[in-house]
């Protein structure tokens, strides 16, 4: 009973093993350590984008992130694996030998006990978490795209309304302003537009479902999701307003 | 006052584990440090890690060898099959989802540089449509010299982009042609990339983003170039 306990315990000790590290004896590295080394890949890949985000160049790989993916690697796939089978013949033929320490045993144990229970729900996680991303993400993207394409009808307006009617413009109103045709029908959506007063009404309504962006499915249903917004006389958009998906 | 004495003994079974410990090590770093790691650490890590369940797999074939059961033998075969099944399937969803993640980012910076290059050009544009239009019906400057007129310093080649904030650095609009009833602007982000990576832009990157204005009388002429 006592062993059990002090098993549960030290598999309790043992996941929290690698933040503790790090918040105890190198409070100043910002990189995190973690036993599983590919999270600490996809941080790095996942950094490197936003390094060149924000400054154009890739964050290289450097010496800390170096130590801490091989010390992972060695922990993971040859030392507790070394132990564990070495410890676990022994246990099995029953050898008549000295054993090691008990502690030693119990802490060998519950690392690679530890070890097997951060995996499975790790990986479980994983397929989650990228079918929710990527759901969220396309749903982002073509939202993105029709405030992109909002964006050149105002613009396109904002000029026929500086444009005298003499020239074939607005003269100082929106009367008469036609969207291109590349702009009013989009792969993903499509725009219309309304006069009100002063003011230009543009609305826009997706044609094609978000949630197909980056996977096939044999499915014709289009999901409500929808936009408008008001281009005052001053050429400014105001006033978005979000429907559905986009809300 | 009693002296303990301590003596270690390398028995045959430690020198064994001993011996395939730095074997193992050995082996996974030198699979390790045999791939790039300048810019990604995935094609070390990948390598370590394949290395590694090969190494695992020898452990586990030479410790659970005759005499130990085959019940046993199969137990902890089945074990290490789970195991490293779901750590192989995270580890390739991790990285196909970290990559997947990478290029959206920078995806979205495309995004971005072309809708704030669009919107600072058409704002300045407008500004200069508006302004010769105003002149009317008296017209006395042409669409050139009203621009010339709004933007002072700004010559054919020279860039005219204000950085809008600190680390504003990378965006350029550049006066490609200023003639007196068009005027030509080019912009480009060297942050962004464009839709082909070897794409030589007006100044001198490569496979950035690149869009061309042209304002005549008629209105604003866009040209996606990249």
């Amino acid at each position: 009973m006592v062993r059990t306990l002090v098993l549960a315990g030290l598999i309790l000790l043992m996941t929290q093993l690698p933040g503790t590290i790090e918040r105890v004896a190198f409070p100043q590295l910002g990189s995190h350590f973690t036993i599983l080394p590919h999270l600490l890949a996809s941080s790095h890949t996942i950094m490197n984008g936003l390094s060149k985000f924000s400054h154009g160049n890739p964050e290289l790989v450097t010496f800390r992130e170096t130590v801490y993916s091989l010390g992972s690697l060695l922990l993971v796939f040859v030392v507790s694996p070394s132990l564990f089978y070495f410890s676990l013949r022994r246990y099995f033929l029953k050898f008549d030998r000295p054993r090691l320490p008990r502690v030693t045993s119990l802490l060998r144990t519950s690392f690679v006990i530890s070890l097997v229970l951060m995996i499975i729900p790790d990986t479980i996680l994983q397929y989650t978490l990228r079918h929710t991303v990527r759901n969220a993400e396309s749903v982002r993207t073509v939202k993105d795209d029709m405030i992109n394409t909002v964006n050149l009808i105002a613009q396109d307006a904002s000029f026929f309304r500086v444009m005298p009617r003499a020239q074939g413009g607005g003269g100082g109103s929106y009367d008469g302003f036609e969207p291109s045709t590349s702009h009013l029908k989009t792969e993903w959506a499509a725009f219309s537009i309304r006069q009100n007063r002063q003011e230009l009404i543009i609305n826009g309504s997706v044609i094609k479902n978000p949630y197909l962006l980056w996977k096939s499915e044999d499915t014709n249903a289009v999901p409500e999701a929808g936009l408008s917004v008001i281009l005052d006389k001053q050429g400014r958009l105001k006033e978005w307003t979000y429907t559905g998906l986009f809300r | 006052m009693e002296k303990t004495t301590f003596t270690i003994e390398i028995k045959q079974d430690v020198s064994y584990v001993f011996l395939w410990i730095v074997a193992g090590i050995v082996l996974v770093s030198a699979a390790f440090f045999s791939q790039d790691r300048i810019a990604e650490l995935w094609p070390a890590i990948n390598a370590g890690g394949i290395a590694g369940i090969l190494y695992a797999l020898a452990v586990m074939a030479f410790t659970m060898r005759s005499p130990v059961k085959t019940r046993i033998r199969l137990a902890s075969f089945i074990g290490f099959a789970i195991t490293f099944s779901f750590l192989c399937a995270s580890w390739l969803t991790t990285q196909e989802q970290s990559r997947w993640q990478h290029d959206r980012i920078l995806e979205i910076r495309t995004v971005i540089g072309r809708l704030i290059s669009s919107v600072v050009v058409s704002d300045t544009l407008l500004n200069t449509f508006a302004e010769y239009y105003a002149q009317l019906p008296h017209r006395r400057h042409t669409l050139g010299e009203v621009f010339k007129g709004r933007n002072p310093t700004v010559a054919e080649g020279l860039n005219l982009y204000k950085p809008q904030w600190a680390g504003d650095t990378l965006r350029r609009i550049y006066v490609h042609t200023l003639s007196k009833d068009s005027i030509v602007l080019i912009a480009t982000d060297r942050g962004a990339s464009g839709r082909n990576n070897s794409f030589v832009n007006y100044n001198r990157t490569v496979g950035k983003i690149q869009e061309r204005y042209t304002l005549t009388e008629k209105g604003l002429n866009r040209e996606s170039e990249n």
